[in-house]
């Protein structure tokens, strides 16, 4: 092979390689130490001076030309690998892709319910607006008894409006918000017949001044269970169950005497999570003969427990928020967290 | 309520501190927790005032948990003189006249009288006592009074004989329009239903709640009258709540105490008087004859275990309930302790058992439940699926308060005859019950507006109604979308589509509103929205924003739309047929509707057309009072893959419908 047709072949060759392998195979078929062209360097020795400098200097510049073609084709397949592997900067940030954001009240409510109904316990609705009757009357809390003092209560203004109720005493009963979860039990144990367990989420109402554990309206949620033979101590399964899978299995807890009349014996129970002290969650107790008698049930066939606990609460206890006015005010910079 | 630890390590001396004092009342009784000083508070259940409202009840309490054996009936650290014992040795001379006219009202009275007093100040022991317990020393009698309360319970008043009126004492109810002025001075107006002390003349004190000016102990005073009554709690509590007037006494008594503890206070009382001043007690009356009957109950070990959940023995019940001072009777019977007004029925006497044991130390045990599977009310998974699909198209949840003022309500054009007034508001600010969620969301789009250029909000809640005599309470839904530079009406109509949609409302279409009222939203920017042909909500643009703003509300009864949602989605075979696209770019005027011009093409030819929508509109003023308006229009059918031939003449079919109907012309 002469050197031009060594030229020829090998420019087409580079031309041709369509990868750094293939380029590679070029580079050693003709400028390797058995290559085309290092053959022909080698063998100038052999000619003579006249011929060593003329096929020499060519061959020379062969070489360089190859060299430089060479060069030039493997630095654009290095270009172009690093196009592949990091002209896609994958470390951008992702698009934001903006979804709304639950209430924190909300949340709570839904992780509660799914708590109960997980332990067979319906999820039932009550009115706002409640009469005297259910309110207080049926759960034990008769009128001109001081236990009425526990709870504040905001009165529907009944001048020239009818803001009474009959109540099923087929008593006029004045109306109000309701003060608590309560009134739900006497109004579903009047339609259904034990046994059965149910639970009450809803807003209530206090008539109290505003502080950072105190609002006027909050949230909350009411528990009832009862049947032949529903015991304190399963009232005590109940709860510790419910608390361990909504603040983990390490709480702690402390069960001790309460009064509500609507219970007997009455409890309040507080809770106590890692590195905290201990905090009320809930009143609840065993349902007084009272209320089973204004449903016409027979206290001595049915027995059962009831709860009652703030979901504000339990969502500032879970959440760690301070102040309990944050869920009212409606500012998306506290909701956004959630 | 506060109490000295120095007065119960007194009777109680194997007391080590107050901690362990409030630790055991909170775990086996009531609420207790360390006040300053020396003192510690009580949290007292109403039902517990009769044998508990004292530092002589709360030893009775502690021995009871400490089963520290003390004799309930010597009180042999609280000496009385027992006047019903020595009925002839109390009374020396006839001298007192008492009588009680409203046996109902006042069902105890025992008074005690007594001479020889001389009024100085008390010893300091006494008053640091009361000083502890938050009142104030003022003479010895009075002191003594104050101070036999704090220690046994009972309230007692003391009147200096020389200044009533013929000397005697009746308890009746007030004449209608009588008057009475208190020790401090202040008048107040009575009525018959209102029981009184009174002497041969006028009301001396209100029963149960406060003396009256005029025979109060004063520094010449020589000889009293100490009353130690039982009031009916009932009246004493309304009576409080009547003249706004409320005493340590008016607490206690309207917390039903025995009328034992009358008898009881009046002893311990005449006793210190006589024992640290040397008063002389000449005379006694108690209004009751008879002793009190005995309160016995039945105690069932079984019925106890059962209602518990633990597995008793009778004699391990029966300690408890003898270190609470019952008294066992026969086999299962037991007589309650005198004082313990709220012990009415066996499960008071399980809770005294179960309480003493410890709710702490009660085993749990799961319930047997039924197998029937829990349910949640419609309205609550509504309710939730609405939140998810809302906050998934982009929206946070806010919660407001279920009060509104007059001006939001003004805001809004109710008139106050269709809102539920409160009787005692809080504030002015909260005076009504919310009629309408956008009130709310409006303040929210306020506060939120200086943070966020671009956000949608919306709220799920009760709002409330009158129609004339009918109280209405419903669920709302509102949602509203603010942005800054940006229109946000249409977006809130899409996703309003999107999430109807997504619950399974099926029949609901968007209609132009005329009506020109429809505060607080701009005229002619407001849609109503109707679920099955019946009116559901309205969409409107916000009139009262600062510019710039976009604030587009929409509010729909919620509970309404619960009855309009189809049961599950049905499936509908894919068509194995290609659909046709044609887009149709028209002018018409500007006064032409666009829905209108959309519903009469997809109406053209129900068969054939599966859908269509505005891909563009214009308005250019070279066009006059024209827009251009570019529909795509799809054309498909289940059976067979439609020609253009067939297309074309749909679209001429369109075509021609559109010029007739709306002078469109083609562009």
């Amino acid at each position: 092979m002469d050197l031009e047709q060594i030229k020829k072949s090998a420019i087409n060759a580079i031309n041709n390689a369509s990868t750094a392998q293939d380029l590679e195979s070029v580079n050693v078929k003709y400028l390797g130490r058995k290559g085309v062209l290092t053959g022909v360097l080698h063998s100038l020795k052999d000619l003579s001076i006249e011929d060593r400098r003329k096929i020499g200097s060519k061959a020379n510049a062969l070489k360089q030309k190859l060299e430089e073609l060479i060069n030039k084709k493997s630095n654009s397949f290095r270009e172009l690998s690093n196009k592949i592997s990091f002209g896609f900067d994958v470390t951008k940030p992702g698009l934001k892709i903006f979804s709304g954001h639950l209430h924190p009240l909300s949340k709570i409510d839904a992780e509660v319910r799914k708590i109960f109904l997980s332990m067979n316990f319906s999820v039932v609705d009550g009115p706002e607006i409640e009469n005297e009757y259910y309110n207080f009357d049926a759960l034990n809390i008769p009128a001109n008894h001081p236990a009425r003092d526990m709870w504040d209560t905001f009165w529907l203004k009944s001048k020239n409006n009818p803001f009474r109720q009959l109540a099923d005493s087929g008593q006029k009963s004045k109306l109000l918000l309701r003060t608590h979860t309560s009134p739900v039990q006497i109004r579903y144990m009047e339609k259904h017949n034990p046994p059965f367990q149910i639970i009450v989420p809803g807003r209530v109402f206090r008539y109290e001044a505003t502080d950072m554990s105190h609002e006027f309206n909050f949230y909350q949620v009411e528990g009832l269970m009862v049947g032949s033979d529903v015991s304190l101590a399963n009232f005590k399964f109940v709860v510790e169950e419910f608390c361990r899978k909504l603040f983990g299995s390490k709480v702690q807890f402390r069960f001790r005497p309460g009064y509500f009349p609507f219970v007997e014996p009455g409890l309040e129970v507080d809770i106590k999570l890692e590195g905290g002290g201990w905090l009320e969650v809930m009143g609840a107790g065993m349902v007084q003969r009272n209320v089973f008698d204004a449903v016409r049930y027979n206290p001595d066939e049915v027995q059962g427990f009831a709860f009652g606990m703030g979901l504000d609460r339990l969502a500032m206890i879970k959440y760690k928020i301070p102040d309990i006015r944050l869920f009212y005010n409606g500012d998306l910079r506290f909701i956004r967290q959630f | 309520m506060k109490f000295s630890y120095d007065l119960i390590k007194k009777f109680l001396p194997l007391i080590k501190n107050k901690a362990q004092i409030i630790e055991a009342l909170t775990m086996r009784a009531f609420e207790a927790e360390d006040a300053s000083g020396n003192t510690f508070e009580v949290n007292l259940p109403p039902n517990r005032y009769s044998d508990a409202s004292s530092h002589w009840g709360i030893v009775k309490e502690l021995t009871a948990i400490f089963d520290w054996l003390v004799d309930y009936g010597s009180m042999k650290k609280l000496p009385v003189v027992d006047f019903v014992k020595n009925k002839s040795t109390a009374r020396k001379k006839k001298s007192l006249n008492i009588k009680v006219w409203d046996q109902k009202l006042c069902p105890r009275y025992t008074a005690c009288y007594l001479e020889g007093i001389s009024i100085k100040d008390s010893p300091k022991w006494l008053q640091d006592i009361l000083k502890d317990c938050g009142l104030r020393p003022i003479n010895n009698v009075v002191d003594v009074m104050n101070y036999v309360m704090l220690e046994m319970g009972q309230p007692l008043h003391a009147f200096d004989v020389d200044k009533l009126e013929g000397g005697k004492l009746i308890i009746r109810r007030a004449k209608k329009r009588e008057e009475m002025a208190t020790i401090d001075g202040v008048k107040y107006s009575l009525t018959p239903e209102i029981l009184v002390i009174a002497d041969a003349k006028k009301p001396v004190a209100i029963a149960g709640i406060k003396g009256g000016r005029g025979p109060e102990v004063s520094k010449t005073t020589k000889r009293i009258i100490i009353e130690a009554a039982n009031f009916d709690s009932v009246s004493i509590y309304k009576t409080s709540k009547i003249l706004g007037l409320v005493t340590d006494a008016s607490v206690r008594f309207s917390r039903l105490l025995s009328e034992e503890l009358a008898i009881l206070g009046l002893g311990r009382s005449a006793y210190l008087l006589e024992d640290l001043f040397g008063a002389k007690i000449i005379d006694y009356f108690d209004s009751r004859k008879k002793l009190l009957p005995k309160h016995i109950l039945k105690f069932d070990i079984n019925k106890f275990n059962k209602f518990i959940g633990v597995d008793l023995k009778r004699e391990e019940a029966a300690v408890y309930l003898r270190r609470l001072g019952f008294k066992n009777i026969l086999k299962d019977e037991w007589e309650a302790p005198i004082l313990r007004t709220d012990i009415e029925n066996h499960e008071d006497v399980i809770e005294e058992v179960a309480r003493l044991q410890g709710f702490d130390d009660l085993k749990s045990r799961a319930p047997r439940v039924n197998l029937v599977p829990a349910l949640e009310d419609d309205l609550i998974i509504l309710k939730e699926k609405a939140r998810n699909a809302l906050v998934s198209l982009g929206a946070d949840e806010v919660y407001n308060h279920s009060f509104v003022s007059r001006k939001d309500l003004d805001l809004m054009s109710v008139k106050i005859g269709d809102v539920i007034e409160l009787e005692n508001p809080i504030s002015r600010e909260f005076q009504y019950l919310r009629s309408s969620l956008k009130s709310g969301l409006i303040v929210n789009f306020g506060h939120n507006s200086k943070f966020f250029n671009d956000f949608k909000i919306f709220e799920i809640g009760k709002v409330f109604n009158r129609n004339g005599k009918r109280i209405q309470e419903y669920n709302s839904l509102g949602i509203l979308f603010a942005s800054k530079n940006k229109e946000t009406f249409f977006a809130l109509k899409g996703v309003m589509s999107s999430f109807l949609k997504s619950l399974g409302v099926v029949d609901f279409i968007f209609a132009p509103e005329n009506s020109s009222k429809l505060a607080p939203f701009k005229e002619g920017s407001v849609l109503k929205l109707e679920v099955d042909g019946s009116i559901n909500g309205y969409l409107g643009k916000f009139a009262g924003v600062s510019k710039g703003w976009h604030v587009s509300i929409l509010e729909l009864d919620f509970d309404k739309l619960l009855k309009s949602i189809e049961g599950e989605a049905e499936y509908r075979p894919l068509s194995k047929y290609p659909a046709v696209m044609r887009d149709l770019s028209i002018f018409v005027k500007k006064s032409i509707q666009i829905g209108d011009v959309m519903q009469e093409i997809e109406l053209s030819n129900e068969k054939l057309i599966n859908d269509a929508d505005l891909v563009d509109e214009y308005f250019d003023s070279k066009q006059g009072d024209k827009q251009s308006l570019t529909f795509r229009i799809v054309f498909q059918v289940e059976d067979r893959t439609l020609t253009n031939e067939e297309v074309d003449r749909e679209m001429d079919k369109i075509i021609s419908l559109l010029k007739r109907k709306f002078s469109a012309q083609i562009r």
